[in-house]
């Protein structure tokens, strides 16, 4: 239960801690238009000064969290673990194409996403806001789309960094006033129940609409894994690929968890 | 409100002191038991084998009793045995929207003690394994139950045989909206994307809220807070943020209880009579602003488009989704009622064609 004046910024723009600057971006327009002084949605609700502060905290977790380095230093300063860059640059091509193949990923609406990814550099040192991008970050970055250039907002890199160091004393600031995720223990002979990735998501504080709209995994399939509806899971083929992208959204084990929940899937079935 | 609870049970017998006078409705409160309350192991899983929905929203004419119709007729279609109920108690028309005549019994009767069986007043609809309470009539005192009467309906309601139980309940916040709403494991809150249903709906969310802190307030010993809260002086608290934060203050043990028992408080949307694309994210749009600002859970179910279908079966007295299951506003329902039937793990087969 967390209002918006204690929520850090992956809270603010409900993205998840791993993503993409396009997902960002995505996020930030989407709040934007959510937190409109017209918008329907915040009508009667409260006080158009919170409103306004609200849309200030907003802008703020957009520009930080669209700075590479910045970034870096805000999750530091958070307590979340570097991101699991290798993983990202490296997704799964057989998931992903077994994905596309299901219905669900056909009715994804954002099909460039996928184009859009933005891994980040491996075991990057986080401290380097203002130096110029490495190498790493630039080729993924003409591999956005078309769209997602035009629709960025326009803080170019100059102005970024021209700002660096006001942001990062922001960053240093706000850091302190938020509280660190308590990650949860798993025993390392767990075995990965429903149960266990429900219990694995709310500790990251992800809904399964998050998850949904960040993996295009269907909902359903997602509430049916964390029930054990064994019954009611697509075929193995897919259960695979859905396991794999759950497991590198939660940042788990993706071949323990599939190895393990599809034991558990099948011991049930027979 | 969630799936697991393992048993609404309303108590009968809570005497109070120190009520204000005039809320003699807040005198005896039916009491939903604690979802955490400590079960024999093995009991707390258990799924239950009926569930209640309850349709309200705050604002009139908002589609109510449409949704309500057609989740009923969706659910029976899918092999549920689904009883609609029209709660409504001073605008009862859930009949009509049926195409169901008025019937010789209905709610008003069983409240008002013509028949002390609820089955009495069942009546069959045209729709294999969808029954129907219709609501009460011309009786004046049938809108306003004394408390008694809406203890033993609450009771007979929770006791009755039937996969789901549909509420279609009546405009406002009044309690005995309310209370249905409470009692729900699913509530569904309509709303159109627009300032007067948003503003209602939010309205009708904090009244439920409160409501419920009601419920709760002896078992945590917060009488006092939550007396503060509902009143309207300058200074009380306004934000169930606000009041978590109040109780914990006070003692942090409660306020952490508290807290884990307000996880529940989930309220289910609909967006109806979506006209355009932004209106089809009115719902996500409020979940995030409600969590934002509260730091309360809701999740959207799904959007209804705006369909002039849906409007003509209306007139013609006859549910959208027997009149035209293939326009969109049918649509939208099948694809509601199949989360649904999701979310409590009752979907075999998907419902609809090329649905997800």
């Amino acid at each position: 239960m967390k209002p918006y004046q204690e929520q850090n910024y992956y809270e603010l723009l409900e993205v998840t801690p791993s993503a993409s600057m396009a997902e960002i971006r995505a996020a930030y327009e989407r709040a934007v238009e959510t937190y409109s002084a017209d918008s329907v949605a915040i009508y009667a609700l409260e006080n158009p000064a919170q409103a306004d502060e609200l849309r200030d905290k907003l802008r703020e977790a957009m520009e930080i969290l669209t700075d590479q380095g910045l970034r870096g230093d805000y999750d530091r300063m958070i307590g979340l673990p570097p991101r699991a860059q290798a993983e990202e640059a490296a997704a799964p091509a057989l998931a992903a194409a077994e994905l596309m193949a299901s219905s669900e990923a056909l009715h994804s609406t954002h099909p460039e996403v996928k184009v859009a990814y933005f891994p980040t550099p491996s075991p990057a040192p986080p401290m380097h806001a203002p130096d110029p991008a490495p190498a790493g970050e630039t080729a993924p970055r003409q591999r956005m789309s078309a769209r997602e250039i035009e629709g960025a907002p326009s803080i170019g890199e100059q102005e970024a960094i021209a700002t660096a160091e006001a942001a990062m004393a922001n960053v240093a600031a706000r850091a302190r006033e938020v509280p660190r995720p308590k990650p949860l223990e798993i025993p390392a002979d767990a075995e990965f129940s429903g149960e266990l990735l429900r219990r694995v998501r709310e500790s990251r504080g992800l809904t399964i609409q998050q998850i949904a709209d960040r993996t295009r995994i269907s909902a359903r399939h997602l509430e049916n894994i964390e029930a054990d509806r064994y019954p009611a899971l697509p075929t193995q083929v897919y259960l695979r690929g859905i396991l794999m992208n759950l497991a590198r959204e939660l940042g788990l084990d993706q071949g323990r968890v599939c190895k393990s929940y599809i034991a558990l899937a099948t011991g049930k079935k027979s | 409100m969630k799936p697991g609870n393992p048993d609404n049970v309303i108590d009968l017998h809570r005497a109070r002191a120190g009520e204000r006078p005039e809320e003699r409705e807040g005198r005896n409160l039916p009491r939903v038991q604690s979802p955490h309350t400590p079960a024999p192991p093995g009991l707390q899983r258990r799924t239950r084998p009926r569930r209640i929905i309850a349709v309200g929203g705050g604002k009139g004419g908002i589609g109510k009793t449409m949704v309500s119709a057609n989740l009923g007729i969706a659910l029976a279609q899918a092999g549920q045995r689904v009883l609609l109920v029209d709660a409504d108690l001073g605008g009862a028309n859930l009949h009509t929207a049926l195409g169901v005549s008025p019937p010789q019994l209905t709610l008003s009767d069983f409240v008002g003690r013509h028949t002390d069986k609820i089955d009495d007043v069942v009546v069959a609809t045209p729709v294999p394994n969808l029954r129907l309470i219709a609501g009460a009539s011309d009786v004046l005192d049938a809108a306003n139950p004394r408390y008694q009467q809406k203890v033993k309906l609450l009771r007979n309601l929770q006791g009755v045989d039937a996969d789901y139980l549909v509420l279609d309940l009546g405009a406002g916040t009044a309690f005995n909206t309310l209370d249905f709403f409470l009692i729900a494991d699913t509530g569904i809150l309509v709303l159109l994307p627009e300032p007067t249903s948003v503003e209602n709906a939010y309205r009708f969310v904090k009244a439920a809220f409160f409501r419920k802190l009601q419920y709760l307030e002896d078992q945590y010993g917060i009488a006092a807070l939550v007396e503060d809260m509902l009143s309207t002086r300058e200074g009380a608290v306004r934000t169930p943020f606000e009041f978590v934060s109040r109780v914990k203050a006070q003692d942090p043990g409660v306020g952490e209880s508290l807290e884990r028992e307000l996880k529940d408080f989930r309220v289910h949307l609909v967006v109806n009579q979506a006209r355009t694309a932004a209106d089809l994210n009115v719902g996500q749009a409020v979940v995030s602003a409600w969590k934002k600002f509260f730091g309360l859970e809701m999740s959207v179910l799904g959007a209804i488009k705006y369909d002039d279908e849906a409007w003509k079966a209306v007139r013609r007295r006859r549910p959208v989704l027997l009149e035209r299951a293939d326009c969109d506003a049918a649509q939208g329902m099948v694809k509601i009622a199949e989360r649904l039937l999701s979310l409590d793990g009752r979907l075999a087969v998907p419902l609809a064609p090329g649905s997800p």
